[in-house]
């Protein structure tokens, strides 16, 4: 039997995210034979360092969280980031794995679609993305295509909008599909994460709602043999993000979400400039001004 | 005694097969009286059905009779020429088919005929007339701005809808060309995509996003499609649109807005008659309203209103300045998408 781990949140005043802490607390709530959460490391390390990383100084809070030992760092919801500041992480780590927990990376919709998507990889046209709610981040957004296996490779093209900001870029594969992606924020606005993709066998499409909730969302191919959707799967990101980390830590799973994979995304936000590298913010005259 | 107008149909490809004819055969007060296809073998075919004679051409319709109404469903750049024709000749009513011209010249010139004749008229903008949106217009007018409003149009190829319309008459296959053309001229194809697809979002679109600024990316879509982000005054645009293809008919209008202002809208595909848009759309208090399909679709519709204002003397859903002015906005973003991506050498992604 996998052991029990200790795991300590930190960072929600930095990152300005209190408000998650009860969605955060219920994910480790429904593992207690993985977890046990507690307010301090323990003395001897060991445990699992889960760090709120809204906010400019995530990676400085990701260095102290490692000074207590401990067996893996989760990175929560980057809203950027830069090749340099994962490895000024990665070299702090050390051997200590750092797995980024995206708004959505581990939203089991996206890994079902990543399945799906590996088999026609090479293709796959056309990609149409639709992410709203939480923050417009363009790291965030890029890192979700990622880990649905819709990787972007070349620098994204960025047009600011009211509400966020679209996106064009080519994915790998080899039929270098177009990527059109449009990431909206607003506080009032129903989360929705919807991720088309077409091509020469069909159709793939995956549909999901509040990462905060366990909705079951959609995955479905369509193809010439007719329509076949996936079984559905209740569960948050972080839930399955806590899993895919206690695997990790107990030696069974080299984590697809170590942080230091996410460098190609992260330099390629980087190249929208300091747009895109930031949530987006509401200018006086109600545009988005994405700094 | 209930008056029968006829109805002289100009072209009878699918929209006339698939759309109108089944729509009139369920309307009283209409009698379809001729059928008009420069494809005579299909004109026939067509005509024979409802036991009227065929034509080649408008001319030769009009020689068979002068119909009340006359439907045009004909390739886009002979609208404008057959609505001054049928204006001329003084049928009563025009049911066009989108989109209503294609130059501003033309819309100046079937304005002034119109206008002089007092024929009514009718744009095939099946959306602008479909009750669900026409239920979720009033309540879109409460959204706060600015907006960011996007269509997304993915469907398969029409046949598979246009077969489950009608028994549909198709012109024989044609034999090869001696010319193996070459690939398509991406600004002319997306040019031709605003004005055949996009269109039927862009009336819409118009109440949010009154005038065009600049497009900020246009792209020609392969098989067929395009991928357009334009900005205007009231917010941001984005149109998608990618067919033929094996994939869930997928046709969607969504619009967000400062504070909760939102609304998610979900079109049927077009030529089958199965009900309206349907949706939701949330106001700035909060509230969410959901929009459930009506039985019936915006093809009835625009025959209703056409036959009120022949019958009834009733005004216009729309008047004429209304839809030249739609059809100016679609010709305005069609033409700034074309510059865009003027000089591009191949059809994108």
């Amino acid at each position: 039997m996998s052991p029990r781990i200790d795991i300590v949140v930190s960072g929600w005043a930095e990152a300005g995210r209190a408000w998650q802490a009860p969605a955060v607390r219920a994910a480790i709530g429904t593992l207690p034979q993985l977890y046990r959460e507690v307010a301090a490391p323990p003395a001897g390390g060991g445990h699992v360092a889960w760090v709120m990383a809204g906010g400019d100084t995530w990676p400085d809070a990701v260095a102290a969280a490692l000074q207590a030992g401990p067996a893996a760092v989760v990175v929560d919801q980057p809203t950027w980031a830069t090749p340099d500041a994962i490895g000024q992480v990665e070299r702090a780590a050390g051997t200590v794995p750092v797995i980024l927990a995206g708004s959505r990376t581990h939203a089991p919709q996206v890994r079902d679609l990543a399945a799906l998507v590996e088999p026609v990889k090479d293709q796959i046209e056309w990609v149409d993305a639709l992410l709203v709610g939480g923050e417009a981040s363009l790291f965030d957004a890029l890192a979700t295509l990622q880990a649905a296996g819709l990787a972007v490779v070349t620098p994204p093209r960025l047009t600011a909008s009211p509400h966020g900001f679209v996106v064009e870029a080519t994915a790998g594969g080899a039929a270098r599909a177009g990527v059109h992606l449009t990431v909206l924020q607003g506080a009032g606005y129903t989360p929705q994460a919807v991720i088309k993709a077409f091509g020469s066998f069909g159709s793939l499409a995956a549909t999901a709602g509040d990462p905060l909730v366990a909705y079951p969302g959609e995955v479905i191919r369509i193809d010439q043999s007719g329509y076949r959707a996936e079984p559905t799967d209740y569960q948050t990101p972080r839930r399955v993000a806590l899993r895919e980390v206690h695997a990790a830590v107990a030696g069974s799973l080299v984590s697809p979400h170590r942080l230091n994979s996410y460098v190609p995304v992260a330099a390629l936000a980087g190249s929208a400039g300091r747009l895109g590298t930031e949530p987006a913010r509401q200018s006086s005259d109600g545009r988005s001004s994405i700094q | 005694m209930v008056k029968t107008f006829t109805v002289g149909l100009i072209g009878a490809g699918p929209v006339t097969q698939a759309i109108h004819l089944p729509t009139l055969a369920r309307l009283d007060g209409v009698r379809v009286a001729g059928v008009m296809d420069p494809d005579m073998a299909v004109a026939q075919a067509v005509a024979a059905t409802l036991d009227v004679p065929a034509a080649a051409n408008l001319d030769q319709l009009l020689q068979q009779g002068v119909p009340d109404i006359a439907v045009i469903g004909s390739p886009n750049a002979f609208h404008a020429t057959q609505i001054l024709t049928l204006v001329q000749a003084g049928v009563r009513g025009i049911l066009a088919e989108k989109p209503l011209v294609m130059t501003p010249d033309e819309a100046q010139a079937i304005t002034a005929a119109i206008e002089q004749q007092g024929t009514a008229l009718v744009v095939g903008a099946m959306h602008t007339y479909d009750p669900g949106w026409l239920e979720a217009q009033e309540l879109v007018r409460q959204l706060e701005g600015p907006f960011h409003v996007r269509s997304t149009i993915y469907l398969p190829a029409n046949a598979r809808f246009e077969d489950r319309a009608t028994n549909m008459v198709r012109p024989a296959p044609a034999g090869p060309t001696g010319s193996a053309g070459g690939p398509p001229n991406p600004a002319q194809l997306v040019h031709g995509a605003v004005m055949g697809l996009a269109i039927h979002a862009l009336p819409l679109i118009r109440g949010l996003i009154p005038a065009w600024e600049r497009v900020e990316h246009a792209a020609a879509l392969a098989p067929w499609g395009y991928n357009m982000t334009a900005t205007g005054r009231g917010g941001t645009v984005e149109l998608l649109a990618r067919m033929p293809g094996t994939w869930r008919p997928d046709w969607q209008l969504g619009i967000w807005g400062a504070g909760t202002s939102q609304a998610a809208l979900n079109f049927p595909p077009s030529y089958v008659h199965n009900g309206s848009a349907w949706g939701q759309v949330t106001l700035p208090d909060g509230a969410t309203k959901a929009i459930a399909p009506h039985l019936t679709n915006g093809y009835v519709a625009e025959w209703q209103d056409l036959l009120a204002q022949l019958t009834e003397g009733a005004a216009p859903r729309y008047p004429l300045v209304h839809v030249i002015d739609d059809v100016l906005y679609a010709i305005e973003l069609a033409g700034l998408a074309a510059a865009a991506i003027a000089g591009e050498s191949e059809v994108a992604r």
